[in-house]
């Protein structure tokens, strides 16, 4: 184990997990960071689960209005 | 959810309420879902807790972004904030990413444009330059695409390219629009064609192509091509349809947007265009190549167009009226062109066939007469106008003769059956004196209607080339001196022959019979002529290779008009018999043929008022000999 995660091992419970949730959020802020299409960035945050893993779901999906502004329609979807 | 693809953008889903709303919603679980969204109960999977957040950058609402959780949760306002960052996140990144996709992609229609451009302008072949342009089109903004072009008729739409990465299918695509051209009133092209409208169809249900299809079969084929997302633009330049402009694309993830519409008509516009150039070329190269050939006819060719002005005046029609192009191109017929409007008004230009009517026009030497035919087209006449001067005055001559010769014959034949009837009278005696005063008038009558005759033989006989002259020497002091002698007997007393001939002796190449002719026709002129009386002079000269004959009267002359006619078959200087000199018109113009038969020359100098002299000219039998 690397010093970091020995620490971590070593902090109170709800310390570890808003960690565990930043870090997840940072991962997530990379990634779409370095998206640059619509494409990689539903690839970020549904396809690889970063998105999801950061929020904590289990599934999700993002659904995007349609240039008639009337209508959404699914663009990425994922059960974990 | 995950079943539904599209869903509309209602407060009645949870999803679509955030979005519409803008407002995210937070369900700790199912049983609480469906107390807030009673419409969505019973259809949901084995989900607890579901959040929805809206994707919203400054106002602007993306889309939405579900979390599921497996068991049911409850969100404290921690919680909550953190789920909305991480959806602020993605809105923003969404937002970036899809105005980097947009300069993309907007920097990649401006190349595809420029690249279009640039090969629209490579060629003035149109037909191979459509076909680059097809394959250019392929797929970088469509599937498949295909070209037709408006055929000869102006109606008829045929396909002049398909362009398909599969071979089979663009055989396919090719093919069905021959089987199945477009009829009157059907969507699609050829309403394209007639309206000058794009057809945009981002979508093509399945009901559009049974309405389309001609019959079953033709549905298969347009159901293999997939057709699922069309666009079809006229090809307009100048107001003129030239064609239309398919594309297609198959892909139903991808169907056309409005930016593909506007690329595809800034496209079409182009085309046309490049189309547009190329044809014109190709008519102002058939025209030049026609006017290049119409310059070289003999005819004057003259196109005037709707609105009088004249567009077309050949090199034929300069020379006729004298007028060069330059100063009527683009002016109006009835003005530039003196004598075009009567002209024109007598000129039956509908008329099947043609009728070619002979009209007189204006022109710098005078008037002319011409043979017109004109034309109606499109955008205005086309005329000919052959110079038919010639002929004219000669038909016109020719009518003058039958006159003439008529009388001519009719003068003698009238004095001999009078001078008969006379003679044979038996109730009356006639002196011997007075009858033979009636037999020399008889005498001299049938001499004159044997010199008629004799000069309408002579004139058949130079018609038909059938003349040959016999060649020898001939001394011409003895010929004039039996000219004149002859001429002597029935000359009218007030007229006075005198002759002069050089010392040396002139001898000449000739034909004694035919040159006896040509003198004694000349001294009878010069008598004709010499109505008043007065000398007529005659001289015999010589020059180093050449014989001269000289008569001169000092009669009335020949009007200057006349003076370069005189010679001219059936031509009379005086037609109307004016001045009661009578002839047939053919003396000159057989002393002439005869003259040059022998190698010589006949020529005049006159005087109106003052008297004429003709001079004959031959060469000396010596320099014949000699050169």
């Amino acid at each position: 184990l690397s010093l970091v995660d020995r620490v971590e091992e070593q902090l109170p419970a709800d310390v570890g997990t808003a960690l565990t949730r930043a870090r997840r959020l940072q991962a997530l802020t990379e990634a779409l960071a370095d998206a640059l299409t619509p494409q990689q960035v539903l690839a970020a945050v549904i396809d690889t689960g970063l998105g999801l893993d950061a929020a904590g779901a289990s599934r999700g999906l993002i659904a995007l209005i349609d240039d008639r502004g009337d209508t959404l329609t699914i663009a990425a979807s994922r059960r974990r | 959810m995950t079943e539904w693809r599209r869903f509309p953008l209602v407060d009645e889903l949870p999803l679509s309420r955030a979005v519409l709303r803008c407002e995210p919603v937070f369900l700790t679980s199912q049983a609480e879902r469906d107390r807030l969204f009673p419409s969505l109960r019973g259809r949901s999977e084995d989900g607890h807790a579901l959040v929805c957040l809206p994707l919203v950058v400054e106002g602007r609402r993306l889309g939405g972004l579900v979390l599921s959780f497996a068991d049911d949760e409850e969100f404290d306002a921690e919680r909550r904030t953190f789920k909305e960052t991480i959806a602020r996140q993605v809105a923003q990144a969404l937002d970036r990413t899809r105005l980097l996709d947009a300069e993309r992609t907007l920097r990649e229609r401006i190349t595809f444009l420029a690249e279009a451009g640039e090969l629209l302008r490579s060629s003035l072949d149109y037909e191979q330059t459509l076909a680059q342009l097809a394959r250019h089109a392929v797929p970088r903004l469509a599937d498949w695409c295909a070209v037709d072009m408006v055929g000869d008729d102006g109606t008829e739409l045929l396909r002049l390219v398909v362009e398909h990465p599969d071979p089979e299918m663009k055989e396919l695509a090719r093919s069905v629009g021959e089987r199945y051209p477009p009829r009157p009133g059907d969507p699609g092209r050829a309403n394209v064609l007639a309206s000058q409208e794009t057809q945009f169809l981002p979508e093509i249900p399945d009901e559009l192509l049974a309405a389309a299809a001609q019959d079953e079969e033709h549905l298969a084929i347009l159901r293999q091509l997939k057709l699922h997302s069309a666009i079809v633009v006229p090809l307009v330049a100048r107001g003129r349809s030239l064609g239309t402009l398919t594309l297609i694309r198959s892909d139903t993830e991808r169907p056309f947007n409005e930016a593909d519409l506007e690329i595809a008509e800034e496209l079409a516009r182009r085309a046309a265009g490049a189309v547009d150039q190329a044809l014109l070329f190709r008519e102002t190269e058939r025209l030049a190549n026609a006017a290049r050939a119409l310059d070289h006819v003999a005819e004057a060719v003259v196109l005037v167009d709707d609105r009088d002005a004249i567009r077309y005046w050949n090199g034929s029609a300069a020379r006729l009226v004298g007028i060069p192009a330059d100063a009527v191109l683009g002016k109006r017929a009835r003005e530039a062109i003196p004598g075009w409007g009567e002209l024109a008004d007598r000129v039956d230009t509908d008329a099947s066939p043609p009728r070619a009517l002979t009209l007189p026009l204006p022109s710098s030497r005078g008037e002319r007469w011409c043979s017109v035919l004109g034309v109606r087209f499109a955008q205005g006449h086309v005329y000919t106008l052959r110079d038919v001067t010639a002929e004219h005055d000669l038909e016109r001559i020719r009518s003058d003769f039958v006159a003439t010769a008529s009388h001519e014959l009719r003068t003698p034949l009238a004095a001999i059956y009078g001078a008969i009837r006379t003679i044979r009278r038996p109730d009356v005696e006639l002196p011997d004196a007075q009858r033979e005063a009636f037999l020399e008038m008889i005498e001299i009558e049938a001499e004159r209607l044997r010199m008629i005759a004799s000069q309408l033989l002579a004139a058949g006989s130079l018609d038909a080339d059938s003349l040959s002259p016999s060649v020898a020497p001939v001394d011409l002091d003895a010929l004039v001196r039996g000219v004149l002698a002859a001429a002597d007997v029935g000359r009218p007393a007030e007229i006075a022959f005198t002759y002069r001939a050089t010392r040396k002796q002139v001898i000449a190449l000739a034909d004694v019979e035919l040159l006896r002719q040509v003198l004694t026709s000349v001294l009878d002129n010069a008598v004709k002529y010499s109505p008043g009386g007065g000398r007529v002079k005659i001289t015999l000269s010589r020059s180093e290779r050449r014989a001269r004959i000289a008569v001169a009267d000092e009669g009335i002359g020949i009007p200057e008009e006349a003076q370069g006619r005189i010679f001219e078959k059936f031509f009379r200087a005086d037609p109307s018999l004016r001045r009661g000199i009578g002839g047939t018109g053919l003396g000159l113009y057989i002393a002439r043929a005869l003259t040059e038969k022998m190698d010589g020359t006949i020529r005049v100098v006159s005087s109106p008022g003052s008297g004429s002299t003709f001079t004959i000219e031959l060469p000396l039998a010596r320099a014949r000999v000699r050169g």
